[in-house]
């Protein structure tokens, strides 16, 4: 049994499995963010890193047994909105001379 | 259509006193029971029983985690930005949707399933909500700073519309003639396998 708050095996292996497919995902994301040649490709992969954080809220509470975290996931799709459109204001307003 | 998974989700799993193998489903007196019965190569192995409830949440979740993966390849691998924003967006959104309703899923037999469900529809209509709105503004201030298009790009319909003084869009006509913006490259004979 590889988590000690799941009590099926079966399902601690399908949680371990997504947990290291949602890093990798999490890895590709951030090297788009360092690598990316526009400030918008880093406000994408920035979004993406907020939406698998999501996904990873998600597998927390599944992990955990808890709801308190869902909250959390909550206020973060919605910031996340906030920071994009924040970026894009940004870049409008940049772009006009 | 998700009122029914629901009912399959809730429905009990546990016995397989009703026929397994003869291939006979008379006896069944509801579709969860059935299907139950049928999934059950997939998680009647001894204790390490699933049910049919860990079966669904071990199945989303493997299907968030293929299209979150499939979103982080899209936007490593993509040629241009606006490829890379439609990856990140669509897969991205349906992952998280597999992996939060796998949190309903595997609440729903606890007693708090109903607020864990009212959260979980809640993330999903700000993720729905949101997302296709912040890749469209994105994308909109991406054309307008002229982030450079993929070079193999067919078509480009925003081409000669875009005032640059003003930096803005007319509606209806093209500003200038098309065939000298350097954007509208139609390019005859495309590299299609």
């Amino acid at each position: 049994m590889i988590l000690e708050s799941v009590d099926n095996p079966i399902l601690g292996v399908v949680i371990a499995i997504t947990a290291g497919v949602l890093a990798v995902g999490m890895l590709m994301a951030a090297y788009r963010l360092i690598k990316g040649p526009s400030l918008p490709d880093r406000v994408i992969s920035l979004d993406l890193i907020g939406t698998l954080a999501v996904g990873v809220i998600a597998l927390y509470t599944i992990v955990s047994g808890r709801r308190e975290m869902l909250s959390v996931a909550i206020v973060m799709a919605l910031i996340l909105f906030l920071g994009t459109a924040a970026f894009a204001t940004y870049l409008h307003r940049r772009a006009r001379p | 259509m998700i009122g029914s998974t629901f009912l399959l989700a809730l429905a009990p799993s546990g016995d397989s006193s009703k026929g397994d193998s003869d291939g006979s489903h008379g006896g069944y007196t509801d579709l969860g029971e059935w299907v139950g019965d049928v999934l059950a190569p997939l998680y009647r192995s001894g204790e390490d029983q699933l049910g049919i409830s860990g079966v669904i949440v071990a199945f989303l979740l493997l299907a968030g985690a293929f299209f979150s993966l499939v979103s982080a390849i899209g936007i490593v691998r993509m040629p241009d930005l606006y490829t890379r924003m439609q990856a990140a967006a669509k897969s991205s959104t349906l992952g998280v949707t597999c992996l939060v309703l796998a949190v309903a899923f595997h609440f729903s037999a606890s007693p708090v399933a109903l607020t864990v469900a009212v959260e979980t529809v809640l993330i999903l209509v700000f993720i729905f909500l949101t997302t296709p709105a912040s890749a469209h503004l994105i994308g909109r201030a991406a054309y307008f700073v002229d982030v450079p298009l993929w070079e193999r790009t067919a078509h480009d319909e925003l081409a000669g519309c875009y005032d640059t003084p003003n930096h803005d869009i007319s509606k209806n006509q093209r500003l200038t003639p098309s065939a000298s913006s350097p954007k509208d490259t139609v390019e005859p004979q495309r590299a299609t396998g």
